[in-house]
């Protein structure tokens, strides 16, 4: 394929850009400077290629901005799946594939050579032997074909796994539309769908963070290493420093998108996070023997942390903050302290007064959600002096922004 | 076993298409590639399909006297399941939410077929610390029955009688016409959008439907308008470049149709859509940023903003009527 392709090999590079059109949208030609401006023109255009529709240009004082503007809760399949479906290959790759299927389609089981045989006199396609004995190979790790030996010999066979036998049910497929959009590696479920030839119509997704599908690759690596409790090697984009760690979780902010890592570090003995998006494709290495120990302590630093953050902050007090809501008319506020209160309790304190207090690692993280109740904060006590500090700071910064008494906008 | 991989490629679907069809002309060919294809992708799979006379093509077609195109191939080419998909297939039987698409007999069978297959990661293998402690009851047979008939009925196109508490406790029962079903991934719930004659559209949580039955009106409601729904101006905010709250915000906003624009002092300004429902739910979330961000517009978010910080400056200053 000579020239331009609007196909990949390496979904690396792709991934970059497309996360920058989607998250900011206000880059320009020159923002995208870590590679040439060609790159950035063929990259540009393979997008436009793939989602066509939902690219939009703005014109700014900066020059002319690409951006991928979807409202996720509106759409009944994720665009960005379709990056997904972009992998290059060769004229032996789509020859083998096809006509090597269509021989195996007749139940039976043959070597390699076999095959090579009868694709010669099928078709008149003779690739190498072990060209195919490794393309059998690859099919067989990803379930299309079954292998046995006999012998010297390794026998194949098509998988009778078709989708018609293990889907048949309206509610089997209703399933699937569902999960295709809404579980992690949804891009499976969607490929599934398109096998098949059924489309998801009636299952819209809110508050969903479509550009998580781009971290795929690196979540397989990380899903696959955790069930096997094996180390990692993580890096970053943003630096070259890489992590040797065993993976705990993968922890997901429903309410700001990002995702990370959580792993212990059997270097520094600590427990740390990782940002996915900013994640090249981890390594993965060695079965750690003392895994369950590990875990352990884990989960009861997660009993005390608020998000992310494991690491204990000095001098830190319990975070004491009292709500005021009316009781008669206000039950949704304290109905909202209930359900997303976490790591604390929550107490009635006084009339129409409520005090909850999180006992966290790191109350930094919990600030963010405390300023959500902005209008209703009576008292913030404990934490840490500073976090304190910057609170009343930032209401005093917050009210000078609005006008204080006299935003003339308003009035 | 890969994800990223041509055999879940557009490019290998569209061949598969066209391997199973028994005859199709240059232009019926063309066309498809033009429908399931990428916006370029005809310039290239077009010639390599069709025929070449310097064989230049990929040998999978061949055309008969007529021009007329046929497979090579004797059979059409098997939809297996790859490993990933089946065991993507295997992880969502452990989800609770499952049991609301299949019935006992499904659920069985899906897992004599995949049980022992390994899922492709655990429950426990993720944590989403900020959702919400009170999602939906999956697994309760009420709440399982009333989703079910409300899938039906808006797959069929149907309408229903639902009887559910409003958000203010009070009983209401009506004919709707269910138009999509939505489930926040933060929230953990399922609402049905719907439209019906007396209360227009409506956006009912599933777990306050107490029950839902045929319905004998005649009458059909007018179809889901959406745009009454929207937002009649976009929120306009400026997020500063202080703490990372720029590429916080544009990360965290990212679920929402926007417009940004960086200027030259480094600050993003944003143009963001939204529904009228969302309103109060995106203020607090704007208002979380502290001073890192401001809304400059619509006017009237402004003035809501303005008024809690105002209501929280008073309580600071311990002159608040509260």
């Amino acid at each position: 394929m000579a020239g331009f392709s609007e196909l990949i090999k390496n979904f690396d590079k792709t991934r970059d850009y497309v996360r920058d059109f989607f998250i900011y949208g206000y880059k320009v030609r020159g923002d995208f400077n870590k590679k040439s401006a060609r790159t950035y023109d063929d990259e540009k255009r393979r997008v436009e290629s793939w989602l066509g529709e939902h690219l939009v240009y703005d014109d700014s004082v900066r020059g002319k901005q690409v951006a991928i503007s979807v409202d996720s809760a509106h759409i009944t399949e994720n665009p960005l799946y379709q990056a997904f479906y972009t992998r290059s290959f060769t004229e032996n790759d789509v020859r083998m594939h096809f006509l090597t299927l269509d021989i195996l389609c007749d139940g039976e089981e043959h070597t390699a050579g076999e095959l090579c045989s009868l694709l010669g006199e099928a078709f008149g396609f003779s690739p190498e032997e072990q060209t195919l004995r490794l393309k059998l190979k690859e099919y067989a790790e990803e379930g299309i074909v079954l292998s046995r030996k006999q012998g010297k010999s390794v026998l194949y066979r098509l998988s009778p796994d078709l989708a018609e036998n293990i889907l048949d049910s309206e509610g089997m497929y209703d399933m699937v539309k569902f999960f295709s959009e809404a579980a992690v590696f949804g891009v499976a479920g969607n490929s599934i769908l398109r096998l098949t030839e059924q489309k998801n119509e009636h299952f819209c997704i809110k508050h969903n963070y479509i550009v998580h599908v781009l971290e795929d690759e690196v979540m397989l690596i990380i899903t696959e290493a955790m069930a096997q409790h094996r180390l990692l090697t993580v890096g970053s984009f943003k630096n070259d420093v890489t992590h040797n760690v065993l993976p705990m979780q993968v922890i997901t902010s429903v309410q700001t998108g990002r995702r990370f890592l959580a792993a212990y570090s059997p270097g520094g003995d600590k427990y740390m996070t990782f940002r996915l998006d900013y994640m090249p494709r981890p390594k993965a290495g060695a079965v750690f023997d003392n895994y369950d120990e590990i875990k352990t302590r884990y989960d009861e630093l997660c009993a005390r942390s608020f998000g992310v953050s494991f690491a204990e902050t000095k001098d830190v007090e319990p975070l004491v903050i009292v709500i005021y809501a009316d009781e008669v008319k206000e039950q949704y506020i304290i109905d909202r302290l209930k359900r997303e209160k976490r790591c604390g309790t929550l107490e009635k304190t006084g009339e129409n007064e409520f005090t909850l207090t999180l006992d966290i690692c790191d109350p930094t993280e919990a600030m963010k959600w405390v300023k959500t109740f902005i209008g209703r904060i009576k008292r913030l006590e404990g934490g840490t002096e500073s976090l304190r500090k910057r609170f009343y700071s930032d209401i005093k910064r917050m009210y000078e922004m609005y006008g204080g008494d006299d935003d003339e906008d308003i009035q | 076993m890969k994800i990223f991989s041509e055999l879940y490629g557009t490019y290998f679907r569209i061949i598969t298409h066209v391997l199973s069809e028994h005859s199709m002309t240059e232009s019926e060919l063309r066309k498809l590639i033009a429908e399931e294809g990428f916006g370029e992708t005809g310039l290239f799979l077009d010639k390599k399909l069709i025929p070449q006379e310097d064989g230049s093509d990929w040998g999978l077609l061949s055309r008969d006297k007529a021009g007329v195109l046929h497979p090579v191939t004797v059979i059409e080419p098997p939809k297996v399941l790859t490993t990933l998909q089946k065991r993507w297939l295997r992880t969502q039987l452990d989800d609770p939410r499952a049991w609301l698409f299949l019935d006992d007999r499904e659920l069985a069978l899906l897992w004599e077929r995949l049980g022992e297959i390994p899922p492709l990661y655990s429950a426990e293998d993720m944590r989403c610390p900020d959702r919400y402690s009170d999602g939906d009851p999956y697994t309760d047979p009420v709440y399982r029955r009333n989703f079910r008939m409300v899938l039906k009925a808006l797959k069929a196109e149907e309408l229903i009688c639902i009887r559910f508490i409003s958000r203010y406790g009070k009983v209401i029962e009506g004919d709707f016409l269910p138009c999509k079903l939505e489930y926040s991934k933060k929230d953990d719930k399922f609402r049905v959008h719907c439209t019906s004659v007396r209360h227009g559209t409506s956006v009912i949580n599933l777990a306050r439907v107490e029950e839902v039955s045929k319905s004998s009106s005649k009458a059909k409601p007018a179809a889901l308008d959406e745009s009454t729904l929207r937002c009649s101006e976009p929120l306009e905010i400026t997020v500063k470049n202080e703490r990372g709250a720029d590429e916080r915000f544009l990360m965290e906003f990212a679920a929402y149709e926007k417009r940004t624009e960086r200027s030259e002092e480094g600050t993003v300004k944003v143009r963001l859509w939204y529904d009228r429902n969302d309103e109060t739910e995106l203020l607090i979330r704007l208002l979380g940023y502290g001073p890192t961000l401001e809304i400059t517009g619509p006017l009237h978010m402004r003035a809501k903003a303005r008024e809690r910080v105002m209501r929280q400056f008073g309580l600071m200053m311990n002159k608040g009527e509260q």
